[in-house]
């Protein structure tokens, strides 16, 4: 009795993903508050992707910025280089964090001066072309809240 | 030997073995770990006589000295690695004792977008007692502590590539330590308190 259901039920959450999918959800994003005067700031969040489908995060836009891009801070040797990357992979059920030295967004020429304790709004889009509306924190980084926050992020 | 001796005999060797693999845990515990984030070089260098601008003054690198020294090589336009480590910096200083305070000075691998005052204003907003210098011996200075850094072209301008660590000076000026990403604010607090402690 419960096989028939069971296997209606795969069949349609199977079917759901195929032609549906489900945005990955995003967690704990927040911008770290820069020296008066920063003309581009980073972005950070967990990108969790609960679908059975890989997909990838091509575009982020902000009302606050001009522009937005997705960049990776790598080590390369001794150095340390950053670089602009077209699309962030996210592999099936999985999660992909945009940390401090990491993969992070690259917000470019805020509209006006943000604040500590402000949310900012950011859109995702990805390959699949759904988007994900996430409101970020602004955080002061100096603050030891700032690092605990860090520390959850890594944990999370 | 006869097989009760032969037993005997083992547990006796095994158990000698594991003291011993015990006390050498004890000792690889208490000597390595005083130390989490930070490597100590096999021995101090000396470093060039190479001039660093701090705006109202002017001071050689070699004579940093009366306390210990953090150097970092970033530059102002960087949005990510320099603020993050600037940041951690600032929080892991903040644990210690203001009089074991290490100086904190942050030199510019971008001249052609950083004067001085700007590097000095970046710096400090981490936290009021931190330096940002530039220097006009910027290769010899990079070379001296080995901190590659190169100029890479991005579509609508530059960005600079760097090194992400972070070069510790001791007392006397000489080239003491470095501390390479990832780092972790209170694994570096700990070391940073260890090595300004010792005599």
């Amino acid at each position: 009795m419960t096989r028939p259901v069971l296997f209606v039920g795969l069949l349609c959450a199977s079917l759901h993903a195929a032609v549906v999918g489900a945005a990955p959800t995003a967690h704990d994003a927040w911008i770290p508050l820069g020296p008066p005067g920063s003309t581009t700031l980073a972005g950070y969040l967990t990108l969790r992707n609960t679908d059975a489908t890989a997909t990838a995060l091509v575009a982020v836009s902000s009302p606050e910025f001009a522009r937005v891009e997705l960049h990776r801070t790598e080590q390369d040797g001794d150095s340390v280089r950053m670089r602009p990357v077209l699309r962030l992979e996210i592999p099936a059920q999985a999660s992909v964090e945009l940390a401090p030295g990491g993969a992070h967004l690259m917000l470019f020429a805020p509209r006006a001066t943000l604040a500590a304790g402000q949310r900012v709004t950011l859109t995702l889009r990805f390959a699949d072309g759904m988007t994900l509306t996430v409101a970020a924190e602004v955080r002061d980084p100096r603050s030891t809240a700032a690092d605990h926050h860090q520390h959850h992020a890594a944990t999370d | 030997m006869t097989p009760r001796r032969i037993a005997a005999f083992t547990l006796i060797a095994a158990l000698a073995a594991g003291s011993g693999y015990l006390f050498g845990q004890k000792l690889a515990r208490t000597a390595g770990a005083e130390l989490q984030t930070v490597t100590r070089l096999p021995g101090t260098r000396a470093l060039p006589a190479v001039t660093l601008d701090l705006g109202d003054r002017k001071f050689l690198l070699a004579d940093l000295g009366g306390r210990w020294t953090v150097l970092f090589f970033g530059f102002t336009h960087c949005p990510d690695l320099c603020p993050a480590t600037l940041a951690l910096l600032a929080r892991a200083v903040a644990t210690l004792p203001e009089a074991q305070r290490p100086r904190v000075l942050l030199i510019s691998v971008d001249p052609e977008r950083d004067a001085q005052p700007k590097v000095a204003a970046f710096a400090r907003w981490f936290a009021p007692e931190f330096l940002g210098a530039t220097s006009t011996e910027l290769p010899a200075l990079a070379a001296a502590l080995g901190a590659p850094y190169a100029r890479s072209t991005t579509s609508d301008g530059y960005t600079m590539d760097h090194s992400g660590a972070l070069f510790l000076l001791d007392q006397s000026g000489r080239f003491a330590a470095v501390a390479t990403p990832p780092l972790d604010s209170d694994k570096l607090a700990a070391d940073l308190a260890v090595l300004v402690a010792a005599p």
